[in-house]
C-alpha cells in the first residue's frame, strides 16, 4: 500500500478554521516531510527502465508524454506536476520492490500514475469521512457528530436532485436482501431492455454522481459553518 | 460475456489484495488509462460494498475486505456513504412497484417538468405524457426547419436529459426548455473551409449551431474547428459527424476543458445523410479557449468503441 501523499490543494487554497481553532471537518491531515529525486536515484530509475541510457532516456520521455497526456484527459489541473510526482513516487519506491516485481517496467510507472490520480481526487472532506467511525458507542465528540449529521442530510438533499427515474432506480436495484434482490435487479434490466451488466454500469453511475453530490454538498455546508 | 466476468472476477480479487504483484501492476495501469475498465471497477467495488453491509462475503473474503479494501481512504469514505445510503433505503416508505413495471415513463421528461408531477403512478404516467407531448409541440415550433440537414438539431431534443450523471452542474439540457424560438442560422460551408465560415458567417443569436469535425485541431488545408460565441448566445447546439468504422445505436460523450465539463449519452440523428450526433450545451459552460469531445460507439451489448475525437477552440467577441 503506498502512503497517502500531500494532495489537499483546496484546503491549501481556502484556509478555514474553528472557531476555537479546533480540527475541522474541512482539516488536511498532517503533510509528510517531502521526499527529494536525487540524481542518484533518477539515474537508477532510468536503468531500471532499461540498461541503455539512450533508450532509457526515449523510453522515459515516451512514458511522460503518455502520463501527460492520461492526466489531462482525466481533468487535472496540472498534469506535468503529476507526471513528475509519478516519476519522484517510482524512484522512491524503487529500491522496495526491485528484487519482488518481475514484470514489465513501463506498466509499473501508470501503476503508480492510478494511485498519484486517486490522491489527487482526495479532499479534506473525503479524507475526515474515511476516518471517522460512526459506529462508535462513544460518538459523543461535536466535530463526528456534526460529520455524521451532514452525512446524513446531504444524502438526503443529494437523493432528491436526482431524476425520479434514477432514485427510483438506484431504490430498486439495492432494495431487498440477498435473492430478492438478484431478482428485483433481473426485473428492472428486463423492463428497461437492457442487459444485467449494463444495470450494473448504470447504478455504479448514479451513485457516483450521489457520491460526488455528498462529498461537495459536506464540503459547503462544512465551511457555511466555520467561516 | 465470459470475458467480461472473467474481468470482474479478477478486479474482485485486485480489491481483496489476492493478486501477485506483477497482475496488479497490469490491472492499476488499466484502471489508470482505461475509463471504461475503471467504471467496470467501481461497479465490482460497490457491489462488494454492499456485501460487505449486508454480511454477505465467507469469513475470508471479510477478513481481507476489513484488512485490504479498507485500507484506502476513499474505500472506507464509500463505505460511510453506503452504510448511509443503506439506512436512508431502509427507513424510507417504499412503494412496492406493481408487478412489470418497475420504472414509469417519467423518465423521458427533463427533471423541470418532473417537479410538477404528482406522486400517484397511474395520474403521473397520464400527466407525464400530456406534457411531453406539449414539449414537442413547443420544441418543434423552436426548431422548425430552415434548411437542409436540421433534423440534427432534433436530436439534441431526443437526447436522454438528466438521466446519465454529469461531471459538471448544472447538467447539459436541451435549450428549448424554455420554448426559445430564436431561428438558427444556415449551417455550413464546404467542407475545407467550414471552421473558417462558421467564425465569419454567424450573425448572433440566442441559439447557435455548428459542425465541429473529427480530428486534430486543424485538418489539412483547413482551419480549426471554431466555435463562435456572441454575448447573446444561450445554447450553443454541436453537430459532431460520426467518424466510426460501424455504426452503432448509442454513443457516449465526454467534454473536456481543463477539467471535465459535461458528459452523456446520445442517439444518432435518424434524418441525416451522414451519421451524426448533436450536443446542446448552455453558452455559459464554454468559458475557456480550447475543448475537446471524446466520443464513444455504445453497441448494443454494452460494448464500447475506441474513443474518437474532436477538438474545436471557443471565440467570443471582446466586450
Amino acid at each position: 500500500m503506498l502512503d497517502s501523499g500531500l494532495v489537499n490543494q483546496r484546503s491549501q487554497r481556502y484556509p478555514i478554521r474553528s472557531r476555537d481553532g479546533g480540527r475541522t471537518i474541512l482539516d488536511s491531515p498532517t503533510p509528510k516531510q517531502k521526499w527529494v529525486l536525487t540524481t542518484e536515484s533518477f539515474d537508477v530509475m532510468l536503468l531500471w527502465l532499461n540498461h541503455d541510457r539512450d533508450l532509457a532516456a526515449k523510453k522515459y520521455e515516451e512514458i511522460r508524454v503518455g502520463l501527460i497526456k492520461r492526466f489531462q484527459q482525466l481533468g487535472c489541473r496540472e498534469p506535468e506536476e503529476l507526471a513528475n510526482k509519478t516519476f519522484d513516487r517510482v524512484a522512491r519506491k524503487l529500491p522496495d520492490i526491485i528484487g519482488e516485481y518481475k514484470g514489465e517496467r513501463e506498466p509499473y510507472f501508470f501503476s503508480i500514475a492510478h494511485y498519484v490520480y486517486k490522491e489527487e481526487l482526495r479532499t479534506p472532506v473525503l479524507m475526515s469521512l474515511a476516518n471517522t467511525d460512526f459506529s462508535h458507542p462513544d460518538l459523543q465528540a461535536t466535530e463526528e457528530m456534526f460529520e455524521k449529521e451532514l452525512l446524513d442530510s446531504c444524502l438526503r438533499h443529494c437523493m432528491e436532485k436526482l431524476s425520479p427515474a434514477n432514485r427510483e432506480m438506484i431504490r430498486d436495484y439495492y432494495h431487498g436482501e440477498r435473492q430478492v434482490k438478484i431478482q428485483t435487479r433481473q426485473k428492472i434490466a428486463e423492463s428497461m431492455g437492457i442487459k444485467l451488466s449494463n444495470l450494473r454500469l448504470r447504478a455504479q453511475r448514479v451513485r457516483t454522481t450521489l457520491k460526488t453530490c455528498i462529498l461537495d454538498c459536506m464540503e459547503r455546508k462544512a465551511r457555511e459553518r466555520t467561516v | 460475456m465470459n470475458q467480461d466476468v472473467k474481468q470482474e472476477t479478477k478486479i474482485r480479487q485486485y480489491l481483496l489484495g489476492e493478486l501477485p504483484l506483477e497482475e496488479q501492476v497490469l490491472l492499476e495501469q488499466r484502471l489508470f488509462l482505461e475509463s471504461e475498465y475503471a467504471e467496470m471497477a467501481q461497479a465490482v467495488e460497490d457491489d462488494l460494498v454492499d456485501e460487505y453491509l449486508h454480511d454477505d462475503l465467507s469469513g475470508g473474503e471479510r477478513k481481507k475486505f476489513e484488512d485490504h479494501f479498507l485500507g484506502q481512504p476513499e474505500h472506507r469514505a464509500d463505505l460511510r456513504i453506503a452504510q448511509a445510503l443503506e439506512k436512508y433505503m431502509t427507513s424510507e416508505v417504499v412503494v412496492e412497484p406493481r408487478k412489470g413495471t418497475v420504472l414509469t415513463s417519467i423518465r423521458q421528461l427533463p427533471s423541470l417538468l418532473v417537479s410538477l408531477v404528482t406522486p400517484r403512478r397511474a395520474v403521473s404516467a397520464a400527466l407525464a405524457t400530456s406534457l411531453l407531448i406539449v414539449f414537442s409541440v413547443i420544441t418543434w415550433n423552436a426548431f422548425k426547419p430552415t434548411r437542409p440537414g436540421s433534423g440534427e438539431l432534433l436530436q439534441a431534443k431526443d437526447q436522454q436529459p438528466a438521466n446519465t450523471p454529469s461531471v459538471s452542474q448544472p447538467s447539459p439540457s436541451p435549450a428549448f426548455v424554455n420554448g426559445n424560438k430564436e431561428q438558427d442560422v444556415k449551417p455550413g460551408p464546404p467542407e475545407k473551409d467550414r471552421g473558417n465560415q462558421a467564425v465569419q458567417q454567424r450573425p448572433p443569436t440566442a441559439i447557435a449551431t455548428f459542425q465541429i469535425l473529427p480530428g486534430g485541431l486543424a485538418r489539412s488545408g483547413g482551419r480549426p474547428n471554431a466555435v463562435r460565441i456572441s454575448p447573446d448566445t444561450k445554447t450553443v447546439v454541436l453537430i459532431l459527424p460520426l467518424d466510426f468504422a460501424e455504426q452503432y445505436p448509442n454513443y457516449h460523450y465526454e467534454l473536456i476543458g481543463d477539467g471535465p465539463v459535461s458528459q452523456g449519452d446520445l442517439k444518432p440523428a435518424a434524418n441525416s445523410a451522414e451519421p451524426a450526433v448533436s450536443i446542446a450545451l448552455p453558452a455559459k459552460l464554454l468559458n475557456r479557449d480550447l475543448y475537446e469531445i471524446t466520443m464513444r460507439g455504445i453497441a448494443a451489448d454494452g460494448r464500447s468503441s475506441a474513443p474518437s475525437s474532436y477538438y474545436f477552440k471557443v471565440e467570443r467577441p471582446r466586450q
